[in-house]
């Protein structure tokens, strides 16, 4: 595995250096890196990705590279080491993803949609996800400041045909 | 890639009420478990539509996170035609609801899928014998018919 490293810029000027193999879980980062659009001495600009965005995508890329090696590795890996293992990605992501306020994961998922990294998306709308699915619909407004724009009518009409649901 | 669009103008989508472009909502929405959906329906008029909308099914599909479902075919009558349901689990309840499906074709759909366990453990509790003339369920999978239940005639 090539330890190449490569320099990413923020939208607001910050500079990071990452290992190669952690950007290429970077679908874009990747494309360019194969049509050697990078150059060694400059940093690559990412336009619509803040510092402290970009800072979380890296640390997410260098957990994340760790364990892809560690899968080329362990074919010969017992049920429990892999089940070990996994729960410590799992606990690490919980980690990661805990620490973080609500409007920091909006920006870490454009990030991530924009990075076009697969994996990192479907965890922050994983974590979405868990953060609204057994709310009230009251509750959701308030966490997302959604205003109701159904008319009494209308809301009715919704209760109506998931009566089953609210019975 | 399963959030295609991204290169595509925000205007080409519905608008999302999250700080999101709709195609990344959907793939929140994706994540959800469905017995949620009726109650995030009544969120907002862009909640109700992405909910509700079929690319969300898609959506489910692509990303893996389909859920199964036991459809179940019920008649009161012999001489009766089948009525088809679907059995749904209750939203912040552990419940389900037998949910009569308007379209689903008489006999030979290919699209349902069941669980074993929600089909032997739950139906005797949402159907009374006297109801139910004969359930039957089908596995997309193997597109095989079960008689699932052979109810008694009262």
């Amino acid at each position: 595995m090539s330890s190449n490293m490569i320099m990413l810029k923020s939208s607001d000027g910050a500079s990071f250096e990452i290992e190669e193999a952690a950007a290429r879980k970077s679908k874009i980062i990747a494309n360019m890196i194969e049509v050697e659009c990078v150059d060694e001495d400059k940093a690559i600009p990412l336009q619509n990705v803040t510092g402290n965005i970009l800072a979380l995508v890296i640390e997410y890329c260098n957990k994340h590279i760790v364990d892809d090696d560690d899968d080329v590795a362990t074919e010969e890996a017992s049920e429990e080491e892999e089940e070990a293992k996994k729960k410590k990605v799992d606990d690490w992501e919980a980690e990661f993803m805990n620490s973080m306020s609500l409007e920091t994961m909006f920006e870490l998922l454009l990030a991530a949609n924009y990075l076009n990294i697969k994996s990192l998306i479907d965890l922050v709308c994983q974590t979405i996800a868990n953060n609204i699915k057994d709310k009230t619909p009251e509750e959701v407004r308030k966490i997302f400041s959604i205003e109701n724009d159904f008319t009494p009518e209308e809301e009715e009409e919704i209760r109506k045909e998931n009566a089953w649901a609210f019975g | 890639m399963h959030t295609a669009t991204s290169s595509l103008p925000d205007d080409s989508s519905l608008p999302s009420d999250l700080p999101l472009p709709n195609e990344i909502s959907m793939n929140c929405f994706a994540f959800v478990p469905r017995r949620y959906y009726p109650s995030l329906s009544l969120v907002s008029k862009s909640f109700c539509e992405s909910i509700t909308s079929p690319e969300l099914d898609l959506v489910r599909s692509l990303l893996n996170t389909t859920e199964n479902v036991l459809y179940v075919a019920l008649r009161l009558y012999l001489e009766q035609t089948p009525r088809w349901y679907s059995l749904n689990p209750k939203p912040f309840k552990n419940e389900h609801a037998l949910v009569p499906i308007p379209s689903l074709p008489y006999w030979g759909s290919s699209v349902v899928t069941f669980s074993v366990d929600v089909s032997m453990k739950s139906l005797p509790l949402m159907c009374s014998p006297s109801t139910v003339g004969f359930t039957r369920v089908i596995s997309s999978q193997a597109c095989v018919w079960h008689v699932a239940a052979q109810q008694r005639e009262l």
